[in-house]
């Protein structure tokens, strides 16, 4: 039987590598064969470079590269799709999110649906797509320990994203996704990791110092959130918010001492705004007591008016009450107003008609700002939400009467 | 002059033709399963570089067979061996281009195939 020699062999190696042949042991498996069907040619009678150019002649002049492309091409293929569908996966995710954002901002319907299927399309097409692909590109066994790190950072992250969606939807029992999120990620998630940087040799050190890095930094936003969730309300905006009222109390009293020093006879007309704006207060702050003491619907009624993506704010019910007082107030405001058009757009703006009213005062003022305002989980947004509505009623009057002295200025 | 099959024909077979040789043989080594394909085919397969090695290696990646290196003739030469794994999913294999190739000639012989059933 015919054996080629180390220098035909050496030959035949030469010109794999000269076709860049590497592909995990490709090299090997041509090598042999190239030389098997010399070897075989020379059998039947014909001669070393005869056989080895016929034998190249069949592979073609880019067959041997063609050859390593088609091996990676199949072996990959699943990746290969995995990987576009993951793009298609990631691109619909990011154009729902950005709709999401557009359809909030415009206060349009469907926005909520919007945001779920975005959160869908990320967490549950994206990520598991990406896990799979993860452990087929890095030929991860499903009991390895490192698989089992991406396992739980995975479970991780799409709990994280389920806390973020109840959050952003505004459903009940996003304080226990959260907490489940967190005990996951400190818990679970970075002592595996930690454990897996220990046995690994490689860069040990800076991926040791990046791990407790990022354990610090999610560690102290952790305790910084919790710290800021369990806080009776949001005590930087409802302390300016009040600051601004009592500014405006301060203010309207200094105005009244002008006016009945001037003109006595207005007073009488400002009684039916001052009693309006009392019932509002009232109102106010018996939804606030109400909202402290836990004694009151209110939160419950807010948390499902939210839960409507495609509510008609001005028929629906909830806040009834506080609209009734509100508009009584916008109605007696508002003719105030005169010939003053500035007047008249702070008043419509401030007690909430806007552009698409049917003039009923307090309506959008209510509806509107409330989807912005109310904080997950807490009754803390109501309550500074109620705050700035109360703030803006006694801005209104402050205008009115700021107005109604500017206009006593001349017959001083 | 010998009617060779297409490859277009042969595509979906090549696994289960592979996997088949293998269970039969233990181990082989690429130039091994092409000559033997062209011996049990009389020449009408002719598996060629392009055909051959991106399926071992599939088949590799999946976890249907293992290689093992070995040094014969002052070149390396790689066998394949089927795994466990690898066993079990060869007779599915195999069954299912059986039933494939019945299929086919119920197709293309009917009343072949009805003698065949009624047999």
């Amino acid at each position: 039987m015919c054996r080629l020699n180390e220098q035909q062999i050496s030959d035949i190696s030469a010109r794999l590598k000269a076709d860049q042949i590497c592909y995990s042991h490709l090299f090997e498996d041509l090598l042999d064969h190239i030389c098997c069907d010399i070897e075989d040619k020379i059998e039947h009678g014909i001669d070393y470079n005869n056989a080895y150019k016929s034998v190249f002649e069949k592979i073609g002049l880019c067959g041997l590269k063609e050859i390593q492309e088609a091996t990676i091409f199949y072996v990959k293929l699943n990746l290969i799709v995995m990987k576009k569908f993951m793009n298609v996966m990631a691109i619909a995710g990011t154009i729902l999110l950005a709709l999401t954002l557009v359809f909030k901002t415009m206060h349009w319907p469907g926005g909520s649906m919007l945001m779920l299927l975005g959160f869908l399309v990320i967490f549950l097409g994206f990520f598991p797509i990406g896990l799979l692909n993860l452990k087929k590109e890095l030929s991860l066994d499903f009991l390895s320990g490192k698989f089992f790190v991406y396992l739980i950072g995975f479970i991780t992250l799409v709990e994280t994203g389920a806390a973020l969606m109840f959050t952003a939807m505004q459903w009940p029992g996003t304080k226990y996704l959260t907490i489940i999120s967190w005990v996951l990620m400190l818990f679970l998630f970075f002592p595996m990791l930690f454990i897996q940087v220990l046995k690994n040799d490689k860069n040990r050190i800076t991926n040791l110092g990046l791990v407790i890095f990022a354990f610090i930094f999610i560690g102290i936003n952790i305790v910084s959130s919790y710290n800021k969730q369990v806080s009776p309300y949001n005590t930087v905006s409802y302390t300016l918010i009040t600051q601004e009222l009592n500014y405006y109390k301060t203010a309207i009293e200094d105005e009244y001492i002008l006016i009945r020093k001037e003109n006595p006879r207005a007073i009488d007309t400002l009684n039916q705004l001052d009693n309006a704006l009392e019932s509002v207060e009232q109102i106010v702050n018996k939804y606030h007591e109400g909202i402290l003491n836990g004694s009151t619907d209110i939160y419950n009624v807010s948390q499902q008016f939210m839960h409507k993506s495609n509510i008609d704010p001005w028929n629906d019910n909830s806040f009834r009450e506080l609209k009734t007082a509100l508009n009584n107030y916008g109605v007696l405001a508002i003719n105030f107003s005169n010939e003053n058009k500035t007047l008249k757009h702070l008043i419509e703006n401030k007690l909430g008609t806007g552009p698409l009213t049917d003039k009923a005062f307090g309506n959008s003022c209510i509806s509107w700002e409330m989807r912005t305002f109310l904080s997950p989980g807490t009754p803390v947004g109501i309550y500074t939400h109620l705050q700035q509505i109360l703030k803006d009623v006694y801005m209104v009057k402050y205008e009115i009467m700021s107005d109604l002295t500017k206009n006593l200025a001349p017959e001083l | 002059m010998r009617n060779k099959i297409s490859s277009e024909l042969l595509k979906g077979s090549l696994k289960p033709i592979v996997m088949k040789l293998l269970k039969e043989n233990d181990r082989m080594y690429g130039y091994e399963i092409t000559q033997r394909v062209d011996e049990l085919s009389k020449g009408k397969i002719v598996l060629t570089y392009g055909a051959l090695y991106p399926v071992l290696h599939k088949l590799e990646t999946d976890g249907i067979v293992i290689t093992e290196q070995e040094n014969v003739n002052n070149r390396t030469r790689v066998y394949y061996k089927l795994t466990p794994k690898g066993t079990e999913k060869s007779i599915e294999k195999i069954n299912e281009l059986e039933e494939f190739i019945r299929t086919m000639t119920l197709i293309l012989k009917p009343d072949i195939s009805l003698g065949i059933c009624a047999g």
